[in-house]
């Protein structure tokens, strides 16, 4: 059960594209922007707030919500229950946490009891350093730790309803998804692979090749080779 | 038309106002079955566990409350739907009953458990044909009451239930675009 999931970074009420952890284009008006989309009939929306602000944006949240009528999810600053709670009625269908697990290690476990597997995922950044995979997190975990199997089985048996594995390193490049860590994935919940895509095709190709996994991209769907903003997305294949 | 939409904590309110808006119709949200009133058009949304909000939905007397007797259409959605069954695999608190079947766990039936993503539904039925979007790990299998299912690896799985006045709708219609607007104007209008 494949999907293409647009990923759109959201900064101070407005969506960027990113290159790794730095910013590299606006892509423009929230608003405007998930309309198109929500017009496209895009499998999935993925708004990850990338701000900084303790707690995520619920007065915008809620405007983004009653402008899309495709699948929504949120990931960013989820740290509490409440967070969640507040971001499902605001019209979300999924949250997912992600630096929230590292800081309260209770919290995708509290979250799955309460709100079920369908609605709670985990999001793990990771890059890459010496060719090995390192669990990424921008304020910086407390020594470092490899991505392994034994780490995504560990979430699994939370279950959790899917877990979007990010590479850092690959964000933004166009060099293509990292295929390989699908090696280290566990067969028991959904996987999205997000970070590297080249092209929509890429995207179809790989659906095809994975047909349990799913693939998120921000690039492919909203900027051109050039990089000026084009925002395109074909849902046929599926 | 004014839909009452009830608000059990979990639930993705802000949603279905927006599909209920787009079909042209108000809705207002309750919290206590003493705002319901005879013939109200009752939404019960989707999103959360089992249990949380069938004890939500206790707290707010909605447990007490005659739908029967006062000739409330009711339409729930994904959990909203389960909640109107008589229990489910989920929790082990009782549903509504409101719909006599039982809610099963994808569990040790397929990997991954979730059912996530866009998936075809055929019926009888034309406005309930077509993808819709799919997020939920237990589930309805077909039976006597179904109008519309999807196949998910070798299980039938209920997408649309209906007895009487009461709707269950397995897919999320307010996240499924035009085509979930249409299932949903088409179970609003439908006459009992």
């Amino acid at each position: 059960m494949n999907r293409k999931v647009v990923v759109l970074q959201l900064l101070n009420r407005v969506f960027y594209k990113t290159v790794g952890t730095s910013l590299n284009q606006y892509l423009g008006d929230p608003i405007n922007i998930l309309a198109h989309f929500s017009e496209y009939e895009a499998n999935e929306i993925l708004i990850m707030d990338i701000s900084d602000h303790g707690s995520p944006d619920f007065e915008f949240l809620k405007l983004l919500g009653r402008h899309c009528d495709m699948p929504l999810s949120y990931v960013g600053n989820v740290r509490t229950l409440t967070h969640i709670q507040t971001i499902i009625n605001l019209g979300f269908e999924r949250v997912l946490i992600g630096g929230g697990m590292y800081q309260d290690p209770t919290l995708v476990k509290r979250a799955v009891d309460k709100y079920g597997t369908s609605t709670i995922g985990v999001i793990v950044n990771y890059e890459f350093k010496d060719g090995k995979r390192f669990i990424w997190h921008k304020k910086n975990l407390p020594g470092e730790y490899q991505l392994t199997k034994n780490f995504l089985s560990r979430i699994a048996s939370l279950l959790v309803g899917e877990i979007i594995l990010y590479c850092i390193s690959f964000d933004g490049k166009r060099n293509g998804f990292d295929f390989d860590v699908l090696s280290i994935i566990p067969n028991s919940v959904n996987v999205n692979i997000c970070g590297g895509c080249k092209s929509i095709q890429q995207i179809d190709e790989s659906l095809k090749l994975f047909p349990m996994i799913s693939f998120s991209a921000g690039t492919a769907f909203s900027l051109l080779p050039n990089n000026s903003v084009f925002l395109k997305y074909d849902r046929d294949l599926l | 038309m004014i839909c009452k939409i009830i608000n059990y904590q979990t639930g993705n309110i802000n949603s279905v106002i927006s599909a209920l808006d787009n079909l042209g119709l108000k809705s207002i949200v309750i919290s206590c079955a003493n705002d319901l009133m005879v013939n109200d058009i009752v939404i019960l949304p989707g999103v959360g566990s089992f249990d949380t909000a069938a004890s939500n939905l206790r707290d707010g007397g909605f447990y007490e409350y005659d739908f029967i007797r006062n000739r409330n259409k009711v339409i729930g959605i994904c959990l909203g739907f389960h909640l109107m069954c008589l229990d489910s695999e989920e929790g082990s608190l009782s549903g509504l009953g409101l719909l006599p079947v039982h809610v099963e766990d994808f569990k040790g039936c397929v990997e991954p458990t979730l059912h996530l993503g866009w998936s075809s539904v055929s019926s009888n039925v034309d406005a309930f044909r077509d993808k819709h979007y799919f997020c939920h790990r237990f589930y309805v299998t077909e039976n006597d009451y179904t109008l519309a299912s999807t196949n998910r690896i070798g299980n039938r799985v209920s997408n649309v239930v209906r007895k009487d006045n009461f709707w269950g709708i397995q897919s999320h219609p307010e996240r499924s675009g035009t085509k979930g607007l249409l299932l949903l104007k088409e179970i609003l209008q439908n006459e009992s």
